[in-house]
């Protein structure tokens, strides 16, 4: 009998720890696909990701000019700035538009980044759920 | 057929007003008896008047005043001497004289005042000045009693002009055509008498006729419209002959402002994307002749047209629209070259330097009234650029694009000044102001602006169309305020 109540004490003990969390620190999520689509009205001459909030030592992820409507995809992973290079007007100079805070990778299964004329968009995408 | 309506009327009215002018105007005056010159010959002479006849007259005009008419050339032929013969004893045995009269008026009108003065609302506009000349011909033919006949043809002329409510006046128009008959009267008299004193005829040839005689314009005097150069004698010596080609000295400050405008169909309609203004200030000398006379003029249009101006689109807040399920975040704009800062909200400005070479038509009018003393003079003017070759520099931070074009009737003026001139003094004064106008100047590409801020409900995001402008109206108005020195 003592057993038994030896055993029913470090359950519910065990049941009380799980319950406020003490399992421990929940593990950043992995890489995740992320789409980013050109819905400027601008042609993007560069597009960038970068940790810092400083792009200039950053690579351009573009091969080519990324037209108004089109996308591209990457994987991204924690914390990031993006930023896009265009010109300002047509014959004007270009300019770089870099977030003005960081996006972050959640769980979500996948991303869309939506590039505006002065603004961009982050979307967490989850799974649809099926029965 | 239906009535004409209300606003029908309004708008036929003044039209058939103006074509109006002028279609009554009575040409029958009876000079003053007194005008006839007291007699200075105390010799006489027999004469018989038979026929005085006139043509020409105004459906308008009284009959009744071809009686006293009749008599103030009698009463002329009486002042120099001539004893008349009653109708019933005229004979060959006695000189007689035919005239036959042909009045004539003209008359000018500026039609713009007219305009004014029966637009409703204006009420009885005053200022509606009317002038011209009223001019006699006088074909006289004198019979002697050999059976010699000598015809002769004097013509004189006054001017006249109503400055007020020449719409319902005639008084001045009468006067002058009293004077007008009064010069051609005394003249017929004095030809008269010449050949009744000159020796025997007898051996003339039946019938002798002398070239026409023109007699002279006689001008008004007092305050009126001045139709004519109020001091026309030429100036004595070359060199002032030379200067008074040249008009006066004026010095004048002056003022001006520029505006240059784009427009752009955008998804709101039509909306004005961009604009530019631009002020001017200075001071100029130049040569300056006041109008001298009233009336239309016609110059020619041949010109260059140079302005440079800024063009910048408007500022507009974009606001950040944020959507559930969703991160969204504004920008940071920097330079990649520099690093530093770019303000969005700056609009876009370029530099335009704008150049036309113009060749048109204008028409004006210069209206004159006053003494011979003091003028008071207005002057409206109006432009038409029929022709243009217009050249457009374009520049955007360090991007610069030129391009030639030509323009077919798409640009005009339209000028006004006022002053006051006073001949004695050799001073005038004056006002004037200038607006030109120049539809679509070409920019050698389509200059890019942003429409206002709309919410795109497609991206759930405010936004700022990028729309694409081919030209831009540009306006300019220029005044000055002068004095001159004539000479």
């Amino acid at each position: 009998m003592r057993a038994v109540n030896w055993t029913l004490a470090c359950l519910a003990l065990a049941l009380a720890l799980s319950a406020c969390g003490f399992d421990g620190p929940v593990p950043p999520p992995g890489p995740r696909p992320v789409e980013i689509e050109n819905q400027s009205q601008f042609s993007l001459d560069e597009l960038r990701i970068h940790v810092d909030p400083d792009y200039r030592f950053s690579k351009n992820l573009l091969a080519a000019p990324l037209l108004p409507g089109s996308r591209t995809s990457t994987v991204l992973e924690g914390f990031f700035y993006v930023t896009v290079f265009r010109e300002r007007a047509r014959g004007a100079r270009v300019i770089a538009l870099t977030s003005d805070q960081p996006l972050e990778v959640l769980d979500a299964e996948r991303f869309d980044l939506l590039v505006f004329d002065e603004s961009f968009r982050w979307v967490p995408i989850y799974a649809t759920p099926s029965f | 057929m239906s009535a004409p309506s209300g606003k029908r009327l309004l708008q036929v009215g003044p039209l058939a007003l103006l074509l109006g002018v002028g279609c009554a105007t009575p040409r029958l005056a009876v000079p003053n008896l007194m005008d006839a010159r007291a007699p200075t010959r105390t010799s006489t002479f027999a004469l018989s008047l038979e026929r005085v006849t006139i043509t020409n007259l105004d459906a308008d005009d009284d009959r009744r005043k071809l009686v006293p008419l009749r008599a103030t050339l009698e009463a002329h032929l009486m002042a120099s001497g001539a004893e008349l013969i009653p109708e019933v004893q005229s004979s060959t045995a006695w000189p007689s004289l035919s005239v036959h009269l042909r009045p004539e008026v003209e008359n000018h009108r500026t039609y713009v005042l007219d305009v004014l003065s029966v637009l409703p609302g204006l009420g009885l506009f005053p200022l509606t000045p009317e002038w011209g000349t009223a001019s006699v011909e006088a074909v006289l033919r004198l019979r002697f009693e050999s059976g010699h006949v000598e015809e002769r043809t004097v013509r004189g002329a006054a001017d006249y002009s109503h400055v007020f409510y020449a719409w319902h006046r005639d008084d001045a128009r009468l006067e002058a055509l009293a004077r007008a008959y009064n010069l051609a009267f005394s003249r017929v008299t004095e030809l008269v008498r010449a050949a009744l004193e000159r020796p025997d005829t007898s051996q003339r040839p039946a019938m002798a006729q002398a070239p026409p005689e023109w007699l002279g314009t006689e001008s008004e005097a007092g305050f009126r419209v001045i139709a004519r150069p109020v001091d026309a004698a030429p100036e004595p010596g070359l060199l002032r002959r030379y200067l008074g080609s040249l008009g006066g000295l004026e010095g004048a400050i002056t003022g001006g402002a520029a505006r240059v405008t784009s427009s752009a169909r955008t998804e709101a309609g039509e909306e004005r994307v961009g604009e530019g203004n631009a002020v001017t200030s200075g001071f100029r000398l130049a040569f300056f002749r006041p109008p001298s006379r009233t009336g239309f003029f016609f110059p020619p249009l041949l010109g260059f047209f140079s302005q440079d101006i800024d063009i910048s689109g408007f500022v507009d807040a974009v606001p950040v629209h944020q959507v559930p399920g969703a991160v969204t975040v504004g920008a940071r704009v920097t330079d990649p070259e520099t690093f530093t800062s770019v303000d969005l909200s700056q609009p876009l400005s370029y530099a335009l330097r704008l150049r036309s070479g113009y060749l048109g038509q204008g028409i004006g009018l210069n209206l004159v009234l006053g003494t011979d003393d003091v003028q008071l003079f207005g002057t409206l003017r109006f432009g038409l650029n029929l022709l243009e070759v217009r050249h457009t520099d374009v520049s955007l931070e360090t991007k610069r694009e030129l391009g030639w074009s030509a323009a077919f009737v798409s640009s005009g003026q339209l000028g006004a000044q006022a002053g006051l001139t006073f001949p004695d003094l050799h001073l005038s004064l004056r006002v004037a102001a200038e607006l030109e106008y120049f539809r679509s100047f070409s920019y050698p590409d389509p200059l890019e602006f942003q429409a206002a801020t709309v919410f795109n409900p497609v991206k759930e995001v405010y936004e700022r169309e990028r729309v694409f402008v081919d030209g831009a109206e540009v306006s300019t108005i220029n005044w000055q305020v002068s004095a001159t020195y004539v000479f």
